[in-house]
């Protein structure tokens, strides 16, 4: 019998306007993948992964390692971490060293892990981030760094399916490579990773799988490998799908 | 300026994140300037058919109307100052356009001035029943106002209120001696240019905590934190000290605690009610961080609930003090305690229902309209106003209880809704 995935998404429908609704029909990620969400603006991907982390109504199904999150809001979400592409996704008073012990103990009330320990977690992602602003409060933190808490809030429970909106957004070269590299040590230890991105060249290096959105419907669904063997790039396929697409 | 400006600007402060910005705006403005002028032609009838003493002292009574002044026109401009944010999209928008200052400026007054208009077209019947024999307290209530508005505005609170309360106070002092208008106006004009110092040259210095907390505190206190180290909370606990500690120095100075007892309360709650309308706002209104990745909204409301309290607890303190040889002690902390819960609750429906954010001048004030006129209709509406004040305390408690369970709903009501337009 296979073990349940990381995340199971089945006739999920979120509609967002008149003219605009999301449909995807099947989405699977398995333990320790790495996918990535592509598509043209507007295009359902920020509303997917809103409807993922149980931050937008939907209908349909969603599991997080087996449990529907609208039956099991607690149990799912103490498996997910989220990093948004929104910098005030935090409390901007407090500091972030506040903020990680407000987490921390939040967590650990609900039974997801040991603040001793998540502080450990906590103090290796901020040093494999290069992030030292403990005393700083959030709200005036830099772009860069306000990424860096929110990687770091995002990790320190010991996630099973992380999901990611535009990493590159606000890190600089140095910090993408680490985050890079903190999500790869964490998918070989059988993480998940979801990350929406419009970056095309950087889902090719970064991600096993590929999904590519377009008008709210999935177009593509498969492996990089198999993409960039039939198109050349990741890219490529991408203007070839959307230029059928648009006509 | 064009009309498409004037469009955005009267959308952005009266109808931010609704569905049809200009229709809605329209609307909230008609339905405020109607309900302004049937709330001041019902209590200007009410005064003239109660048929006000006309011996009463002339010091006295300017002081009280002069305290009330502040308090209504100062509290409501202090509310939406508090909001006119230089982090306003809008704000940093047009000031990167190729525009006038001229404009700028236009821009930065048209919300603030239909408040005022809004709240003139309220005031002016009453005031022309209590046809006041002297003419300085007029002009201080408007230029409380416009000092308030100043003062909102800009940097370092706690000096402002400062400004406020010494302001005031020379101001009533001068009052009750009976001297000539020109000594107001020159007595405006070097406060209202400190005042301004703070708005046109910004503090340069680095943002610093006021408090910390304990690490083990953090779960059940954050929210505390998140209050006292935001501009618009420190801006509006401030000022509601200020007034608070001026209304009861005038009440203590000139022996009113008598006259209205416990009575006098009602200005604390209204300063609690305008206050914790705005507590909401620190957090965005839809997928708040604050809910979303803490601990959920249950978990959001009791944190802001208990952070809340404060701001209940500390403005009625000095009125309490000076009120305490008129008024049985059991009963003025009876009632006020019910009171106090009633207001904050109010306020917190208030914030919930609009979510006033920074910058959002329109949901600012009718938050602080609805929350504060609650507390003067409530007790006509549900007729507990003809009854003896043991038995307010009671009801109070009740709107306090209706308030606290229609929060959530509101909040749970508002999840179910977000990007389902």
């Amino acid at each position: 019998m296979r073990r349940a995935p990381a995340l199971q998404v089945h006739d999920l429908q979120v509609r967002r306007s008149r003219n605009f609704a999301l449909n995807v029909d099947s989405l699977w990620v398995d333990k320790g993948s790495v996918l990535c969400i592509a598509g043209a603006n507007g295009s359902g991907k920020t509303t997917l992964i809103e409807a993922i982390v149980g931050l937008t109504p939907y209908q349909g199904s969603i599991r997080i390692m087996g449990r529907p999150i609208d039956l099991y809001p607690k149990q799912a979400k103490a498996r997910l971490g989220y990093v948004p592409d929104d910098d005030q996704w935090f409390v901007p008073e407090l500091t972030a060293a506040e903020y990680f012990a407000l987490l921390s103990s939040v967590y650990e009330r609900s039974g997801v892990s040991i603040r001793a320990h998540m502080s450990k977690i906590v103090q290796h992602t901020a040093d494999r981030l290069k992030f030292k602003a403990f005393d700083q409060q959030l709200g005036s933190l830099s772009h860069g760094n306000k990424k860096k808490v929110q990687i770091i809030a995002a990790l320190m429970h010991e996630p099973q399916l992380v999901v990611v909106d535009e990493l590159r957004n606000g890190l600089d070269p140095l910090a993408i490579r680490a985050a890079e590299q903190l999500f790869k040590s964490l998918s070989a230890r059988g993480v998940a990773v979801v990350a929406a991105t419009h970056d095309l060249w950087w889902a090719e290096r970064f991600a096993a799988e590929i999904v590519m959105l377009d008008q709210g419907r999935v177009i593509l669904d498969a492996p990089t490998g198999t993409i960039t063997a039939e198109s050349g790039s990741v890219e490529a396929k991408f203007l070839a799908l959307y230029g059928a697409a648009r006509d | 300026m064009t009309s498409r400006l004037a469009w955005a600007v009267l959308t952005t402060s009266f109808a931010s994140g609704t569905r049809r910005p200009r229709t809605t705006a329209t609307l909230r403005l008609a339905a405020s300037f109607i309900a302004a002028i049937f709330l001041g032609l019902n209590l200007a009838g009410s005064l003239r058919r109660s048929g006000l003493p006309t011996n009463l002292p002339a010091d006295w009574l300017g002081a009280l109307v002069m305290t009330s002044g502040f308090v209504l026109f100062g509290l409501i401009l202090l509310s939406i100052g508090a909001a006119l944010s230089r982090t306003d999209a809008l704000a940093r928008l047009i000031s990167t356009l190729p525009l006038p200052a001229s404009t700028r400026r236009l821009v930065a007054l048209i919300p603030p001035a239909i408040i005022l208009a809004v709240t003139l077209a309220f005031a002016t019947p009453v005031v022309m029943v209590l046809e006041l024999p002297f003419g300085p307290a007029y002009f201080l209530a408007g230029a409380g106002a416009a000092l308030a508005l100043v003062l909102a505005t800009g940097h370092a609170p706690a000096l402002k209120a400062l400004v406020f309360a010494v302001f005031t106070g020379t101001a009533i002092w001068l009052l009750t001696r009976s001297q000539p208008a020109a000594v107001y106006y020159l007595l405006s004009l070097p406060f209202l240019s400190l005042a301004s110092r703070g708005h046109v040259r910004p503090s340069a210095r680095p943002h610093r905590r006021l408090i910390q907390l304990p690490e083990r505190s953090l779960p059940r206190w954050w929210f505390v934190l998140k209050l006292v180290r935001n501009r618009r909370s420190q801006l509006a606990l401030s000022f509601s000290l200020a007034l608070s500690v001026i209304t009861a120095t005038t009440i203590a100075w000139r022996d009113l605690g008598a006259m209205a007892g416990a009575g006098w309360l009602i200005m604390s709650a209204v300063l609690t009610a305008a206050v914790a309308c705005d507590v909401r706002g620190l957090s965005p209104r839809h997928k708040a961080p604050e809910v979303e990745a803490l601990g959920g909204l249950r978990y959001f409301l009791a944190s802001q609930t208990r952070a809340a309290i404060l701001i209940a607890i500390l403005p009625p303190l000095p009125l309490i003090a000076v009120l305490l040889p008129h008024v049985p002690a059991a009963e003025l902390l009876t009632y006020g305690l019910a009171l106090q819960a009633a207001a904050l609750m109010l306020g917190l429906l208030a914030g919930a229902i609009f979510v006033p954010r920074d910058g959002d001048t329109g949901a600012q004030f009718f938050a602080a309209t609805l929350s504060t006129s609650a507390l003067f209709a409530l007790p006509k509406l549900t007729g507990f106003q003809s009854q003896p004040l043991s038995h307010h305390a009671v009801a109070w408690l009740a709107v306090a209880l209706t308030a606290l369970a229609l929060i959530p709903l509101i909040e749970t009501f508002r999840r179910h809704r977000y990007a389902t337009i």
